[in-house]
């Protein structure tokens, strides 16, 4: 299997994950029902050798960032497709930085026009992958930010 | 009458004396194929391969549910329409109606559809943003202005507070002095696929299970043109179901609404014939074809054979056709206007009542008014200049097609014991079963698409940088100010009074099991909003969490 | 605030990070840090071992449960174990329980794992855990499995009292639970006991069980749970001996996991590739190899050859810089 497979046994991503895959937590941070890409992510995430976590329906960006700190994630993937991301991402990008959690990457998707994904970018969000991204070019993305996460939690305390 | 399983020995010969030298000799083999269910396709069909598939408007109506189809009466050019402030509504749909759209579809905004006033948190940069903002009766009588529902048939594609939309329609009709009796259209209200698919719900299942049999009872009783649901599998299509569990799982819920109806003491005959269906209309051809009328011939053995329906309203599955959204691209967004004609012509050749097609633009948000009008004028080119119209199920006989609805068939037949197996469809949703279900299929076909075995133009095959289009975004904040002002307008110029003994009573009927509608109807005519409503339930029953759908993927 | 001041004041995210590294690198300087620090501090978790197939409702349970313990002031965590992908490696964490939202309202701390493919390694992981959580004043951990592999066995041997979830229609009760399980529970419970054959399976368990608790439960309902609740805290009151057995339990799965990784360290040497060459050929058995190999060990330092082999295993960190991209 390209992408995830290869990925995950290059010499690159063992040394900077050792025995602790990347970690990811996927969210909906609104008032929105539509989670096939949520579905497909995670099966996708999963067989590229992450840890997945998902943290359900309608979370709030409060309970998001409680899960993410918990479950120490290196990734958090926001997902919306009701227009609503301007409102429920930046939220969770707040909460973060207030608890000093900046080392946790977020990545965004969902149905976010150009000028929205210039914006999210500004505030540290990437990716922001419309419907119809080639699975593999999300999963690449993830591994990426999750090693950039990685590196930047360690040394330890 | 199906035709046989298995090859046909005129297919063998073929196969022998035609296809296999032909291979050799040029040295073409035959790539594999089957459908995007897993039908496994056949190079060619033969006459051995078609049963008798009867004839249209006759039982068990594979061939379509009425003799003429077309010829007596046309499907509806159904446009889903709605966003923003009422006002904007119903200009939309006065604009609709004067290019020729014959039945009003209206769609609700995320709050309205979770149940939430505008002025809640939670919906903050959703107001208006998918459809229209609904939570007082006043917001309706705007979205109606100028429009006569005594001469018209209205569709609200509403689930979770259908009860409360429905009962605003009735109170709007009868402030108009229409007879409740006379009106016409439809409310979604398939909660299954909701906890299915779609996962707008409010209560745990069993909750709202109880209030669509209230709908079901009132409607019966005192709105007969009102199809009081309509049993969707578009959702569940979209959300990753292949055709074949997309008919499976929305029969399944069919019949569990039927079963329901017949607890609750009524005839079958009497509330059946209101039952519609709500199909999405994919991009593979004959699969789709198939699906249609394969559902069909399933619906009318079970309502007959195992429900005793003996009135033929009872067996004739109606449906309405939505093309998929999911197979819209937003890279080369033109090329969907094909992919919505090729759809809405399988719909058509399937045999639905009623259409609705995608704009080009509708990939990622509300569609502009000029490619809304060119997805109503796809609908008419079919039905004007095509001729598909002039003969009931032109494909029947088609060796191919009476083959695949015989496996579509048998592949529904499947499923639906399976899930009898695991206890049913509240069991299935509660266990997981559809939702996993969903999600496999959803990540084999992303694997396929991976791969380069299934394609799409523009997407994975034939790219091209391309510029973005313009898309129509709505002034969120500025519908949501607009709402609040008339939510407060209509907050302050209500009885206090009046609204919370309506409230007090709708608790109560709530509590002891009595048919919740006309409390709901007294409760909107008072002023009540929509999520003062919906809160009254969340108190008693809470809310519901899904269960685990990863874990055993 | 150091990492130890967040633990003790109930940090999650120092929790969170100090379950990490304990995880991650249990033989390393900063686990040992932790431990270490962690040593004198007050507070032992009474440590809840579930167990049972999918489907008997579990996570149900385990969301009452909290809200039962809470309610009587008690502080709980959830640790969630489910079994990595054997194929990639990955896996899905703890969404089941997750689904409960009684957790977020209560301020449960919750922590999956993956067992990673290691049993030992998993062991570890939940015990270095259970120190930190104990260590923040957690009253209670819930350590949650699906019951189906060996390491499961091992993981739930560390708790200090093993709840088996059963319930109706769950096909063969012997054939569902790793053998094991049924006598490593301390109590059983029926689940779904308003369904039918519940009362059958209850009677069949308390003659199996040998006197243990069997608690008839619907958790969905409510039922049962204030039964769980009070022997639970029976069993609190009388941790004292079962600390012991389940320290026991925790070495030995630690002495197994230092014995995989000599294991591993002896067969990466040049010893090693001449053994198996000899075994191909045919020249000797794998058994003389072994005790060959053994043999030669014994001459040296054991401790020297596991650290040698946790070292292979294990890839130090260096401070960034931009590699280049393979």
């Amino acid at each position: 299997m390209a992408g995830g497979g290869s990925r995950r046994s290059s010499a690159y991503y063992r040394r900077i994950f050792g025995s602790r895959p990347p970690r990811v937590l996927l969210a909906k941070p609104g008032l929105d029902g539509h989670d096939r890409a949520i579905y497909v992510l995670a099966q996708a995430l999963r067989d590229a050798g992450m840890e997945v976590i998902y943290a359900g329906l309608f979370t709030p960006p409060e309970e998001i960032v409680e899960i993410a700190v918990a479950e120490d994630v290196d990734v958090i993937g926001l997902s919306l497709l009701n227009g609503q991301h301007m409102t429920g991402f930046p939220k969770v990008v707040r909460i973060l930085r207030e608890m000093g959690r900046d080392d946790i990457a977020v990545v965004g998707g969902g149905t976010i026009p150009p000028q929205d994904r210039r914006a999210l970018e500004d505030m540290g969000i990437t990716g922001n992958f419309g419907p119809g991204t080639p699975i593999d070019d999300i999963v690449d993305h993830i591994w990426k930010r999750a090693a950039e996460a990685r590196r930047r939690k360690l040394p330890a305390t | 009458m199906r035709g046989p399983p298995g090859e046909p020995e005129d297919y063998a010969r073929w196969r022998a004396e035609v296809l296999g030298p032909w291979e050799a000799a040029t040295g073409l083999r035959t790539r594999s194929a089957r459908t995007p269910s897993g039908i496994e396709l056949r190079e060619a069909y033969t006459a051995g391969d078609a049963g008798n598939p009867g004839m249209p408007g006759e039982y068990p109506f594979t061939r379509g549910i009425y003799p003429n189809m077309y010829r007596g009466r046309r499907w509806t050019i159904r446009m889903f329409s709605g966003y923003g402030t009422p006002e904007q509504t119903n200009r939309r749909l006065r604009y609709l109606v004067s290019h020729g759209e014959t039945g009003l579809s209206l769609a609700f905004d995320m709050p309205t559809l979770y149940g939430y006033d505008p002025d809640n948190e939670l919906a903050a940069g959703v107001v208006g943003v998918d459809g229209v903002s609904v939570s007082t009766l006043r917001d309706m009588e705007v979205i109606f202005r100028g429009i006569d529902i005594s001469g018209i048939s209205t569709s609200m594609t509403i689930n979770a507070p259908a009860q409360v939309l429905l009962a605003m329609y009735a109170a709007l009709a009868d402030e108009r002095g229409v007879p409740r009796s006379s009106l016409s259209g439809t409310t979604q209200t398939d909660m299954l696929k909701e906890f299915i698919a779609q996962k707008e719900f409010v209560y745990p299942p069993e909750v709202h299970m109880r209030l669509v049999r209230d709908m079901m009872v009132f409607c019966t009783r005192e709105m007969p043109r009102w199809n009081w649901i309509s049993v969707s599998g578009y959702h569940i299509r979209e959300a990753g179901a292949t055709a074949l569990q997309e008919a499976a799982f929305t029969l399944a819920d069919g019949f569990h609404y039927v079963e329901m109806g017949i607890e609750a003491g009524l005839s079958v005959d009497d509330f059946a014939p209101r039952i519609s269906f709500f199909f999405d209309s994919g991009i593979n051809l004959f699969e789709e074809i198939a699906k249609f009328r394969a559902a069909r011939r399933v619906w009318a053995t079970a309502m007959r054979e195992r429900y005793g329906a003996r009135d033929e309203r009872s067996l004739r599955l109606r449906f309405h056709a939505q093309t998929s959204g999911y197979t819209l691209t937003w890279q080369q967004p033109m090329v969907n206007v094909v992919r919505t004609a090729l759809e809405a012509l399988a719909a058509v050749l399937g045999g639905t009542q009623s259409l609705h097609t995608n704009a080009y633009d509708e990939a990622y948000a509300v569609p502009t008014s000029a490619a809304a009008k060119l997805a109503l004028r796809t609908q008419q080119v079919i039905m004007e200049e095509t001729g598909i119209g002039d003969v009931a199920d032109p494909l029947g006989g088609s060796y191919y097609v009476e083959w695949l609805t015989d496996r579509m068939e048998e592949g529904i037949y499947r499923y639906l014991d399976e899930i009898e197996g695991i206890g049913g469809v509240m069991e299935g949703i509660r266990k997981g079963y559809f939702q996993r279900e969903i999600a496999r299929s959803a990540y084999e076909r992303e694997l396929r698409l991976k791969r380069g075995e299934d394609v799409v133009v523009g997407v994975n095959k034939y790219r091209e940088e391309g510029a973005a289009i313009r898309f129509l975004r709505v002034d969120s904040d500025r519908v949501r100010e607009a709402q609040i002002r008339r939510l407060n307008e209509v907050r302050g110029g209500r009885d206090r009074a009046r609204v919370e003994r309506a409230l007090s009573d709708y608790r109560a009927a709530l509590e002891r099991d009595r048919n919740v509608m006309p409390y709901l109807i007294e409760a909107v005519k008072a002023g009540a909003t929509l999520q003062e409503i919906m809160d009254v339930g969340r108190e008693l029953y809470g809310g519901w969490r899904e269960p685990e759908i990863l874990g055993i993927l | 605030m150091s990492l130890i001041d967040g633990i003790v004041r109930g940090d999650p995210a120092s929790i969170s990070r100090a379950i990490t590294i304990l995880e991650s690198d249990p033989g390393g300087e900063a686990a040992g840090e932790i431990i270490n620090s962690l040593r004198t501090s007050r507070g032992s978790a009474f440590v809840i071992g579930i167990t049972g197939p999918p489907g008997v409702g579990k996570s149900t349970l385990i969301g009452r449960l909290c809200d039962e313990l809470t309610s009587r002031g008690r502080t709980v965590s959830i640790l969630a174990v489910d079994a990595s992908s054997p194929f990639s490696g990955g896996a899905f964490l703890g969404n089941r329980i997750r689904m409960e939202e009684q957790l977020h309202r209560r301020g449960v701390f919750m922590r999956s794992m993956a067992s990673r493919g290691s049993a030992g390694g998993l062991g570890e992981s939940v015990w270095g855990a259970v120190r930190v959580l104990s260590a923040a004043r957690s009253d209670y951990v819930v350590v949650e499995t699906v019951g189906a592999g060996q390491s499961d066995v091992d993981v739930i041997g560390i708790a200090d009292y093993v709840l088996v979830v059963v319930a109706p229609g769950f096909g063969d009760l012997v054939q569902a639970l790793k053998a094991g399980m049924l006598e490593i529970a301390d109590a059983f419970l029926v689940n779904k006991s308003d369904l039918p054959g519940a009362d059958d399976l209850g009677r069949y368990l308390e003659e199996i069980s040998g006197g243990r608790p069997v608690i008839m439960a619907s958790a969905v309902d409510g039922r049962g749970i204030g039964e769980l609740a009070d022997a639970l805290e029976a069993a609190r009151g009388n941790a004292g001996t079962m600390r012991g057995e389940r320290a026991a339990v925790a070495v030995r799965i630690a002495l197994e996991s230092l014995l995989r990784d000599e294991v591993k360290g002896l067969m990466e040497g040049t010893r090693a590739r001449r053994m198996v060459a000899d075994v191909a050929a045919g020249r000797i058995s794998p058994h003389e190899a072994a005790e060959r190999m053994l043999g030669a060990r014994a001459r040296e330092n054991l401790g020297g050859a596991a650290e040698r082999g946790r070292r292979a295993a294990r890839r130090t960190h260096r401070p960034w810089h931009r590699p280049a991209r393979p």
